[in-house]
């Protein structure tokens, strides 16, 4: 069996495992439980909400599925189990979620036990707090857990691509990559932000709804900004536009570059669209699939979304070539 | 795209530029359906004005290489077979070569010479 059939089986079987747990142990204690059982507590500490226990078998169930699902899909459909890194955010989030939810059970059941009517059910104050740092530490656990196993190495100086000049010609590369859906959205902020704006001013629109204007302006223009973005390299350095109107403008000499190759990337294993990561090990994700990677000559990393990556990373090597390059 | 311009061409720069983006469409770097990059950021990447490349590729268009798409950008039709666009060329050449008494072997010749 494979490495990754074995992840996402032991991925299944632990959120079966957690998940069962969870519902058995609201059944174990069922006939010590008052029916409905409180469900929530307020601020006070105090109980302040009630469900039925089949509700709250639901409800259980659902959350386990609406967090595990969406992490076994990644694991399934994307390349995040190939990369360290990925696979151990991965990891960390179905431990997480496991311990989460068997933990949240466990405070309910203890809280309810024995007594009469949910109101009565015992406060709940530090037991919360406790809950998020424990499945939190658990899943860092998880994450060094994930990190175990094989990695993807970046392409030899020997795999990757390269494409000199000839003498006397001067050549430049330039893609660009987009993604519609991005565009629309972006647009559709500006817009509520307008009508929410027209409304203020306009139709004496009373509530304080207006302001979310501003945040909806921000977002609509930081949507745009990394909605459609342009990549070249020339002679003397790679340049990234951002944006409709191809500004602002990301320059990075190509003397700071050591290395260049294309790579699959997905939104599920950087984390979503936009920039993704940190400053060293960072992603521009517009769409999945084909990036140009540049590794910086300091060991850090900058991967771009963009369309025909592999003859872009094969003139950013052909262009280094005087120099020699590093393994 | 990958574009590359000849730094002793003496043929002017939209002919220049039309040639570079017909290498790429002739190597099948880009396929037929596929979108060439917006003309200002070939404009932008080659350092020229972006009517420059407009006309290089208004030229294409005429060759029938490219199509202009209202909202939808430049997009490869198909690739110029080879054959068809030396042919005329050759015979012309044949012809011209006639004219001073050559025959089609001494033109052979001078390619090769040239070549």
């Amino acid at each position: 069996m494979s490495f990754r059939a074995r992840f996402i089986l032991a991925a299944s079987a632990w959120t079966a495992l957690t998940g069962a747990a969870a519902v058995g142990l609201l059944l174990f204690f069922a006939h010590r439980l008052p029916d409905p059982l409180a469900s929530h507590w307020g601020p006070s500490g105090r109980p302040d909400d009630s469900m039925s226990l089949t509700t709250l078998v639901t409800v259980t169930v659902v959350l386990m599925l609406g967090l595990a699902v969406p992490c076994l899909i990644a694991a399934i459909h994307g390349k995040a189990l190939r990369r360290r890194q990925s696979r151990g955010f991965l990891a960390a989030a179905f431990v997480w979620a496991g311990t989460f939810v068997v933990g949240m059970t466990a405070i309910t059941v203890w809280a309810n036990l024995d007594a009469t009517t949910w109101r009565a059910a015992r406060p709940i104050h530090w037991q919360a707090f406790a809950l998020i740092a424990v499945t939190f530490a658990l899943g860092a656990l998880g994450y060094l857990l994930g990190r175990f196993g094989p990695d993807e190495s970046p392409p030899t100086a020997a795999q990757r691509p390269v494409y000199t000049p000839k003498p006397g010609q001067r050549a430049t590369w330039v893609s660009t990559a987009s993604n519609r859906w991005l565009v629309g959205s972006a647009y559709v902020f500006l817009a509520a932000a307008i009508v929410l704006v027209a409304a203020k001013v306009a139709l004496g629109f009373s509530s304080g709804l207006w302001a979310l204007a501003i945040p909806f302006t921000f977002v609509g223009i930081l949507g745009l900004a990394l909605s459609t973005i342009r990549v070249q390299v020339t002679e003397g350095a790679l340049a990234i536009a951002f944006g409709p109107l191809r500004w602002p403008v990301y320059t990075v000499p190509l003397a700071q570059l050591d290395a260049a190759w294309s790579e699959e990337r997905w939104p599920t294993e950087v984390g979503g669209w936009g920039y993704r990561g940190l400053p060293g090990g960072a992603t521009i994700m517009l769409r999945g699939g084909e990036c140009l990677v540049v590794r910086y000559r300091d060991g850090g990393t900058l991967a771009i979304s963009v369309d025909d990556a592999e003859r872009g990373a094969a003139l950013v090597n052909g262009l280094l070539g005087s120099r020699t390059p590093t393994p | 795209m990958l574009l590359t311009l000849d730094l002793s061409d003496p043929r002017p720069l939209h002919e220049q530029v039309a040639t570079a983006v017909r290498r790429a469409i002739v190597e099948s770097e880009i396929r037929p359906g596929d979108r060439l990059p917006p003309a200002r950021d070939i404009a932008a990447a080659l350092g020229v004005n972006v009517n420059t490349v407009l006309r290089a590729l208004r030229e294409l268009r005429d060759e029938g290489l490219v199509e202009f798409r209202r909202g939808r950008g430049i997009s490869v039709v198909g690739a110029p077979d080879p054959r068809g666009v030396l042919l005329p060329q050759v015979r012309e050449l044949l012809d011209n070569a006639r004219r001073y008494g050559l025959q089609p072997k001494d033109v052979i010749a001078l390619i090769e010479e040239a070549s």
